[in-house]
């Protein structure tokens, strides 16, 4: 998977599934979480993300970027996966999963964008 | 002048991108595909980077966290098995009991902690350890040597295989506030890495980026077309957005290293590791009268660094800031200076037993055999550090007080016996390395081997290790 991925032309109303793994173990992540228009950011903790999933509602008429940051404290692979649900529940399109290799004391960024259907 | 400062500026602070025509679209490229280019190369860091070159190499040991439940297995003795002592191993494997291990003469058995259920924050290892039996040497020494081969192999024969067993329990206290267990401070470490984030994300702004999603909401815009082919209104709204967009988001990610470092995040793993850490163990063995007497032993062991999590939350508390508040942690770890390089630490332990009084006697051959009670309390307190690190950042020479107590009944050499030991070490090339000791004893016979007499009760002691 590469470091930017794109998801296009997702259903109103879906639903973006993002969790970050090991649940255990020396890493950390968080998410900046980018809305187009007149919508402030959010920062999404390790908490909400780790093992998560952190749920995130998608309207039409929007675009959203995804930062998700990794901390490594010790040597680790560290998994991001993001999966969009239809509102009928079903996987849109396949989900984009990330696995990072890190060392002690490094961090890692990887991007997702998602732009609705009309 | 102030401009071409706020130029350089601008330049050093946006080193990936060295020139503008990097940032164009390459020939054939679509918009999707120049907008992931573009945002991959301004996010590279040095970690990622560093982490590809890794992958061919081995992965590095994990930082090993001292935990109660890994105990060594104790010492043990000849090979004589009884036949349940053969098939307890596979039983208590087989129930999903415990691990088993069945070296050096003993069967250790070691209790899933999953079945001592005290809260994880209570964690108990429960050992027990069932050792060959063989007969009390003491005891052997007093029959008259013409008799004692004979004896000996006469009282083997009445040995069985669960006459030595000993029970160790251990507890240790696991939470945010005792314990070095990372997982204890997720929620901190976690939200602190959260809050470094939000703060980098504000300092550099998202400005651009909203401009470019603003463009990318409209569905109809069609991110498989290349720039060539799309109209001029849109080539004249989008391609410099994305160049901006990736330039800024480049920038948090290079103003989010810069202070996940200048912040000092990864510094509190040192501060998890120097947390409080409480130890107590009790230890039963009970023996036949034919290998020796029974024996007990209690300990309790109390260990800290002084630059912690706890002082972290003391500090942030007493300045009225949210223990997650980035500033905080920064703030406290310039406070406490230099106390995390010197990482001094302090250990108190303390263990109490006895062993039982003990008699056996062979009437037929007018031997007996008789062992007071003997007990034994020993304290035991050290405070080290490191003094001085290489130009590589490596610690190499450390010191180290130690203060022994110990009283055991009966025994000469432990009666009332009190050594402090003032240790320097040197890290020198390779593995090798010096010490240098010197030692005080509260009696002449405590002082032990020493290279250098000082005085009846102060020694010298120096040793150079070559390493492997």
């Amino acid at each position: 998977m590469k470091t930017v991925e794109i998801y296009e032309s997702v259903p109103d109303g879906s639903k973006l599934e993002v969790r970050f793994g090991p649940a255990t173990g020396p890493i950390k992540g968080s998410v900046l979480f980018i809305t187009s228009g007149n919508v402030a950011d959010q920062t999404w903790p390790d908490s909400a993300i780790r093992p998560g999933p952190k749920i995130q509602k998608l309207e039409k008429d929007r675009a959203y970027m995804l930062e998700m940051h990794v901390g490594f404290t010790g040597a680790e692979t560290a998994t991001i996966e993001a999966r969009i649900r239809k509102p009928d529940g079903s996987t849109y399109s396949t989900p984009k999963s990330w696995s990072i290799k890190g060392k002690k004391d490094t961090t890692e960024l990887r991007v997702l964008i998602i732009r609705m259907a009309s | 002048m102030k401009r071409l400062l706020i130029f350089l500026l601008f330049l050093l602070a946006t080193p990936v991108f060295a020139q503008d025509s990097d940032m164009t679209a390459q020939p054939g490229e679509t918009y999707g595909e120049w907008i992931k280019r573009l945002i991959a190369v301004g996010t590279q860091t040095e970690a990622s980077i560093a982490a590809d070159a890794a992958q061919a190499s081995t992965e590095a040991a994990q930082t090993a966290t001292e935990r109660v439940l890994d105990k060594a297995v104790p010492e043990g003795s000849p090979e004589t098995q009884g036949s349940l002592r053969d098939f307890l191993p596979f039983f208590f494997g087989s129930l999903g009991l415990g691990d088993v291990k069945d070296e050096n003469g003993a069967l250790t058995l070691t209790f899933n902690p999953e079945l001592l259920k005290m809260g994880p924050k209570n964690p108990l290892s429960l050992q027990t350890v069932i050792r060959d039996p063989v007969i009390f040497d003491a005891l052997i020494k007093e029959i008259p040597e013409s008799i004692r081969a004979d004896r000996k192999s006469a009282l083997e024969e009445q040995l069985e295989s669960f006459d030595d067993v000993e029970v160790n329990l251990s507890w240790s206290r696991e939470s945010e506030r005792f314990g070095r267990n990372p997982e204890d401070h997720n929620k901190l470490m976690g939200d602190l890495f959260a809050d470094v984030t939000e703060k980098a994300a504000k300092k550099v702004g998202t400005t651009s980026t909203k401009k470019l999603l603003d463009l990318l909401a409209d569905p109809n815009l069609d991110l498989s077309k290349k720039p060539g082919e799309a109209d001029d209104s849109i080539r004249a709204r989008l391609d410099p957005s994305i160049i901006a967009a990736a330039k800024e988001i480049g920038e948090r990610q290079k103003v989010f290293t810069d202070q996940i470092k200048s912040r000092r995040w990864y510094e509190l793993d040192d501060l998890v590791n120097n947390q409080p850490q409480i130890l107590a163990s009790a230890t039963y063995r009970r023996r036949e009268d034919l290998i020796g007497p029974d024996e007990w032993s209690a300990k309790l062991s109390f260990e800290m660094g002084f630059a912690n999590i706890n002082g972290l939350k003391k500090y942030c508390e007493d300045k009225g800031k949210s223990e997650s508040d980035s500033d905080c942690l920064s703030d406290y770890l310039t406070k406490v200076g230099k106390t995390t390089d010197i990482a001094p630490r302090l250990k108190i332990e303390g263990e109490f037993g006895e062993f039982d009084q003990y008699f056996f006697e062979l009437p037929a051959d007018h031997v007996s055999y008789r062992l007071d009670r003997i007990q034994k309390t020993v304290i035991k307190g050290s405070l080290g550090g490191y003094m001085h690190s290489n130009a590589q950042g490596n610690q190499t020479t450390r010191v180290d007080l130690e203060g022994l107590f110990e009283d055991v009944t009966g025994d000469e050499k432990r009666n009332n016996r009190f050594v402090a030991t003032l240790t320097f070490s040197q890290k020198m090339t390779g593995d090798m390395s010096a010490a240098f000791s010197v030692v005080y004893a509260n009696k002449p016979e405590y002082l032990g081997e020493v290279d250098e007499e000082l005085g009846a009760r102060v020694g010298l002691r120096y040793k150079i290790d070559k390493g492997d």
